[in-house]
């Protein structure tokens, strides 16, 4: 029997007012799965997750959590998920133990020792007043409450904030192991190394609409990449105007960049009808990736298969 | 899964996190006391100054107003006495204030410093949080009510004043079942605004007309009976420290409560949250 998905959504929507916060969503992620969501501040992110537990009612459509209606059977599935809100206060006159305790005994208990491992992992003090911590002590306390019930579906929402790189790495272990139990994990991020890193895949939401859903693998083959190019001398910007592939060109006397997709050797050819001192390709990463998709048309005038000139003067 | 701590704990430390009502009814247990004690400590003084004051204040013509707000009883007995000086307006506003700030602290500040979104991610529903907060509201208020009760009732026996001691228990249940209306007006505009301040000054406003109402309506002729709108009326309308429990008041008094609550948990699960 096929597994049901962990997270389902059909046409979800939610509307504040005149506000389209979240529109027409469908989306479905697959359990063992790391998912990244990405999308900046006010994209719909928090939105959809606030769906999913059913803090919000959608104006229309549905979401199911792993095969459980999220508005109707909210209760029961949240006996199978955790999760960490992006924005969120903690009891302040209590120790990170006694909170950590007291979120354990909501959920009937937990393995100790499995915390203190979370803990030592993490670096996190558990005897320390929560009013004591630094922001990133804080949020390292909210992973460990995310992941110590090792449920099914774990729900972090912009989860690195504040913690330093090392900390960051060991997180990234934290999901792999999630995922090598089987288990699935939802990443809403606008830190999009921290996605590339650990997803398979990843959806981007801009304005509310989810723009793609694609492994990241795929994503980043289709990408745009970019040359930097040094020629012996000036070279203007509408030389690459109309090569096949090129997407936008920014061109500062001798120094040229190329965003392109698809083959480069139209590119190419131009390129060496001049004389050039120095070439660098640059490999496309998902922040490239996520600003071609996230930046407006207005903004860029770029679509897919025009060619944008952002020339600047010569100078000199 | 096991039940070991986390940390090493204290007892009572380790018994205020076991469950969301442990947690409530750990929480603003300070100022439950307080608020207990204080005016209970208030009522034993005011209650051992009567002996000396009984003689000038025969002499005290307070008019009929003052009088009615007393429940008819004059100044110059024990239950008027103890009327004017504690249960009127001291003990009522005092246990307005304990819950009005508890339930504001208990349920809107959850929402509006968002720790909300932690709690409910459990599997626990929007009206168990509710209802468990709502039950350490009510228990804060009856143990703040029982002790200005006990320290009253002490007061009494220890001084000897010539009244029915055990009125001071009628006067007690009165005053928590005014706690529980005002707990649940509290649980009610705390879950439609979801702000701490807000949610105050809104119960507190509510409190404020409806006292003067209860008040001042008796003064005006024919308009005595439209004091029944305020729920003071129900809590000093007809003097428990002389008439004793008024159980058609406690009716109506329960009643409203009932109301209130069922309203905010109603709202409470309809609308939206953040987190």
């Amino acid at each position: 029997m096929a597994q049901v998905p962990a997270i389902r959504t059909v046409g979800l929507t939610k509307h504040y007012g005149k506000t389209e916060a979240l529109n027409d969503l469908d989306l479905q992620v697959e359990q063992g799965e790391i998912f990244g969501f990405l999308g900046p501040n006010g994209a719909g992110k928090t939105t959809t997750i606030r769906s999913l537990l059913n803090y919000i009612t959608p104006t229309s459509g549905s979401a199911q959590v792993l095969g459980m209606d999220a508005a109707t059977q909210s209760v029961e599935l949240r006996e199978h998920i955790s999760y960490q809100p992006a924005d969120y206060s903690m009891y302040e006159n209590l120790t990170g133990g006694q909170f950590l305790q007291y979120f354990a005994n909501l959920r009937g208990g937990v393995d100790v020792g499995y915390v203190h491992e979370l803990a030592e992992r993490l670096g996190a003090d558990l005897g320390k007043k929560i009013s004591d911590y630094s922001t990133g002590n804080k949020q390292k306390i909210g992973l460990i409450q995310a992941f110590m019930n090792k449920r099914q579906l774990v729900i972090l929402d912009e989860p690195a904030t504040g913690l330093d790189p090392l900390v960051q790495q060991e997180l990234q272990r934290m999901y792999q192991e999630v995922q090598d139990d089987g288990r699935t994990v939802f990443l809403s991020s606008h830190t999009l190394s921290e996605v590339e890193r650990v997803a398979d895949r990843v959806g981007i939401l801009r304005q509310g609409r989810l723009i793609v859903v694609e492994r990241v693998d795929d994503l980043k083959r289709k990408a745009i990449r970019r040359l930097d190019i040094e020629f012996e001398n000036d070279v203007a910007a509408s030389v690459f105007e109309g090569v096949n592939g090129v997407r936008s060109v920014t061109a500062r006397g001798p120094h040229v960049s190329v965003s392109f997709d698809g083959p480069v050797g139209d590119l190419l050819r131009v390129v060496v009808d001049h004389d050039v001192l120095n070439i660098h390709s640059r490999e496309a990463d998902l922040e490239e990736i996520f600003l071609t998709y996230y930046r407006s048309d207005a903004a860029t005038g770029a679509r897919a298969g025009d060619v944008v000139e952002e020339a600047m003067p010569d100078v000199g | 899964m096991t039940t070991d701590a986390i940390v090493p704990l204290s007892w009572y430390k380790r018994l205020s996190v076991r469950s969301l009502l442990a947690k409530s009814l750990w929480d603003r247990r300070t100022m439950t006391l307080l608020i207990g004690i204080g005016i209970g400590l208030m009522a034993l003084l005011v209650t051992g100054m009567f002996p000396s004051l009984e003689e000038a204040l025969v002499d005290f013509d307070m008019g009929q107003g003052v009088t009615d707000l007393l429940g008819g009883a004059s100044l110059a007995t024990p239950e008027g006495w103890l009327s004017a000086e504690v249960w009127s307006i001291v003990a009522p506003f005092g246990i307005v204030a304990l819950v009005m700030i508890d339930g504001a602290r208990s349920i809107a500040s959850e929402e509006e410093e968002r720790s909300i979104g932690l709690l409910a991610a459990n599997p626990i529903g929007r009206i168990r949080i509710l209802r468990d907060k709502s039950i350490a509201l009510v228990v804060h208020a009856l143990i703040a009510a029982s002790l200005i009760g006990l320290f009253s009732w002490v007061s009494i026996l220890i001084i000897g004043l010539d009244m029915d001691a055990s009125k001071m228990w009628a006067a007690t249940l009165h005053l928590a079942m005014l706690g529980f209306m005002f707990a649940g007006t509290t649980a009610l505009v705390s879950t439609i605004v979801g702000k701490r301040t807000h949610a105050i000054l809104i119960v507190f406003g509510i409190a404020g007309v409806a006292y003067i109402l209860a008040a001042m309506l008796p003064l005006f002729e024919g308009a005595a009976d439209w004091a029944k709108i305020s729920p003071w009326f129900y809590y000093w309308g007809d003097n428990p420290l002389v008439g004793g429990v008024n159980w058609g008041y406690i009716g109506i008094m329960a009643a409203i409560t009932a109301a209130l609550f069922v309203a905010a948990g109603y709202l409470f699960t309809k609308r939206d949250l953040p987190g």
